[in-house]
């Protein structure tokens, strides 16, 4: 049986002091290897800090008011 | 008003598209056909710089190739995970997908055949990359894109800058110059390639007007133009393009586009082409097209065949 792949969103802060950003997304079967991809995939900068989240355990408050639907325009 | 032209009118004035919700269908191909091609392409320039990267004169300069091949490998990551988040099927695309069917530049579909031609590809096609995306990170109205190039940016920008050293550390050493003039007389128009067919061919471009990039073909080509040109005019390499101060702009010497000779990898300037020619020579592809690809997805379907033998 393959374990199925979950996606991670990954925020980091370059130095002390600056804003925690969004830098990307891995998919990994669990999160000590999404830490581990992350990493690697994004070594641009020397992180202060770096995180991992499972992105369906983000709880959203509000998201963009889209131009069309949540599914885009051929879904009006 | 149509929600095509609302949208084109919306993103006219700066609007950055975000999701799905802020798509049109045109909108929505028109994003997946362009990260496919930035994918493909970043992938697939591994394979070639593979073929010589263990000629590598010192240790250091093989564990920059190599970094920069992980680099390669990332940006090709970010482009195939915006393709899933729009709902792509990246599996399929990177693994089940034929060989002739990729994206990747024609330039790509070849072995390299020394260490100089390592570093003018990076000078050249790392230029055209660092050219193409640093254009849509200034411009594009995909949102979460332009954010994915902040990195892809700046190491496009160290992919070239290792190029120029390695060509200028070679124009230094008259043993190694005549292989770097050998390595611009194919690479050079190769890289002018990248850009596509001429703007007065193109009857419309949904890029342009959806903003997923902000010049045109022959902006970028004379962009690229406008930085190799005098680099390599500086170091003593002759290439066939010129600025002409009556035009303004960057003129080639040789007939562009050009018949190539895939087996020798030299350009027939004796026969002139068109760039419907040229169209059809990318879609046959180049002489190493299958076994790159075949290169990419041997793992997996290895892994595959494992699976079902357990099984």
């Amino acid at each position: 049986m393959i374990a199925e792949k979950i996606t991670y969103d990954i925020f980091a802060r370059i130095n002390r002091g600056d804003n925690l950003m969004h830098i990307g997304t891995v998919e990994a079967e669990n999160s000590e290897l999404a830490k581990v991809y992350a990493t690697f995939t994004y070594d641009e900068e020397d992180w202060t800090e770096m995180v991992v989240v499972e992105r369906n355990k983000l709880n959203w408050v509000k998201k963009p008011d889209w131009l069309f639907s949540e599914k885009g325009a051929e879904a009006l | 008003m149509d929600q095509a032209a609302l949208l084109k009118e919306k993103i006219q004035n700066g609007f950055i598209v975000e999701g799905v919700g802020d798509m049109n269908e045109e909108y929505l191909k028109a994003l997946k056909q362009t990260l496919i091609i930035v994918g493909d392409t970043e992938l697939l320039s591994v394979p070639p710089l593979l073929t010589v990267y263990d000629q590598a004169p010192t240790l250091n300069n093989k564990i920059t190739a190599l970094a920069i091949m992980q680099d390669e490998i990332g940006h090709a990551h970010i482009a195939f995970r915006l393709l899933k988040d729009l709902g792509e099927d990246t599996d399929e695309l990177l693994y089940n997908r034929a060989p002739n069917k990729w994206k990747n530049p024609y330039a790509f579909d070849f072995e390299l055949s020394n260490w100089i031609e390592l570093g003018v590809f990076n000078a050249f096609f790392d230029r055209a990359g660092y050219t193409l995306l640093g254009d849509a990170f200034e411009h594009t109205s995909y949102g979460p894109w332009k954010r994915a190039l902040v990195k892809v940016d700046k190491e496009e920008l160290f992919h070239l800058r290792n190029g120029e050293i390695i060509m200028r550390t070679a124009m230094n050493d008259p043993k190694l110059q005549e292989e770097v003039q050998k390595a611009v007389d194919w690479m050079f128009l190769m890289a002018l390639e990248f850009f596509g067919v001429e703007d007065r061919l193109k009857s419309r471009s949904a890029q342009l007007e959806y903003r997923l990039k902000g010049r045109t073909n022959d902006e970028l080509r004379q962009k690229w133009l406008s930085t190799a040109v005098p680099f390599c005019e500086s170091i003593g390499v002759k290439v066939p393009a010129h600025y002409d101060e009556e035009q303004g702009k960057y003129v080639l010497d040789v007939p562009f586009p050009c018949k190539f000779d895939p087996v020798n990898k030299k350009w027939l300037f004796d026969q002139p082409d068109t760039w419907e020619n040229v169209i059809k020579r990318f879609k046959q592809r180049g002489p190493q097209n299958e076994r790159f690809v075949g290169r990419i997805q041997k793992g997996a379907k290895e892994l595959e065949q494992l699976r079902k033998e357990v099984v």
